[in-house]
């Protein structure tokens, strides 16, 4: 028989207690595959263009670009 | 009649044909196998998936439970642990070739002690994660823990005492 790990823990045990978890309903089969594509469509994901977004280079980026462009055009054409 | 008994009759009803006996089965140890592996992934839709992987496998597999080789808890622990490691590494694969593809981070919940929980146990190790919470959420015993994760009853021990000193260092403070 194993000593309980947990015998003179209790503010630990209190701690882990509080980690309540809410069960969806769902059946024994697994949905066709179809359905799991679209599921798997629906995901939420990162924005892969976030870390671009959300610095000062980015802003001074977007700022300049257009002008840059522009300018490109401009000689280009 | 334990709960345990009662899981092995309905076991041995499936095995001999009894095919509603698997959905008695399913609604006994769903919910502990969905919270194990919601705790370990904090991922809903995978959690799932895994579940209902693991009944699969019991139905192509039903002729290979053996009680004496172990409880049907157990068994389907052990089954579900093993098709969600594989899930994990596949993802793993797949995320390391697209980045993009990364799912957004689970959404923090309402009370600020639930997050710190569930942060504190995903910060573990997946080892010592997988530890602690067969132990403290599913009364696995360490011997049943070892036979699951096919590793010494000594390396359950020592994996349990690490997570249990990370935890208490990481919650220490204000929390313990």
């Amino acid at each position: 028989m194993n000593q309980d790990p947990f015998k003179y823990e209790e503010q630990l045990k209190h701690f882990l207690d509080s980690y309540h978890v809410e069960m969806p309903e769902f059946p024994v089969e697994k949905p066709g595959r179809w359905q799991r594509l679209i599921q798997w469509l629906a995901t939420p994901v990162k924005n892969p263009l976030d870390p671009l977004v959300e610095t000062v280079r980015s802003y001074s980026l977007a700022g300049t670009l257009p002008i840059v462009l522009g300018l490109v055009i401009a000689v280009i054409t | 009649m334990s709960l345990r008994q009662t899981e092995e009759i309905e076991m041995a009803a499936y095995q001999a044909g009894d095919a509603e006996a698997l959905g008695r089965i399913y609604e006994q140890l769903k919910q502990p196998l969905y919270l194990f592996i919601y705790r370990y992934t904090r991922d809903e839709q995978l959690s799932i998936d895994v579940v209902q992987d693991t009944f699969i496998k019991v139905q192509q597999y039903k002729q290979s439970f053996t009680p004496e080789k172990g409880t049907l808890k157990n068994f389907l622990f052990q089954t579900a642990y093993r098709i969600m490691i594989d899930k994990l590494n596949r993802r793993k694969k797949w995320y390391r070739l697209m980045p993009f593809l990364k799912p957004e981070d689970p959404q923090p919940t309402n009370t600020e002690d639930k997050l710190t929980v569930q942060q504190a146990l995903s910060s573990l190790p997946e080892k010592q994660r997988a530890v602690i919470l067969l132990t403290y959420y599913h009364d696995l015993s360490q011997t049943e823990i070892a036979q699951m994760l096919e590793i010494p009853v000594g390396t359950v021990k020592s994996r349990l005492h690490h997570a249990i000193s990370s935890l208490k260092n990481m919650l220490g403070g204000d929390y313990l």
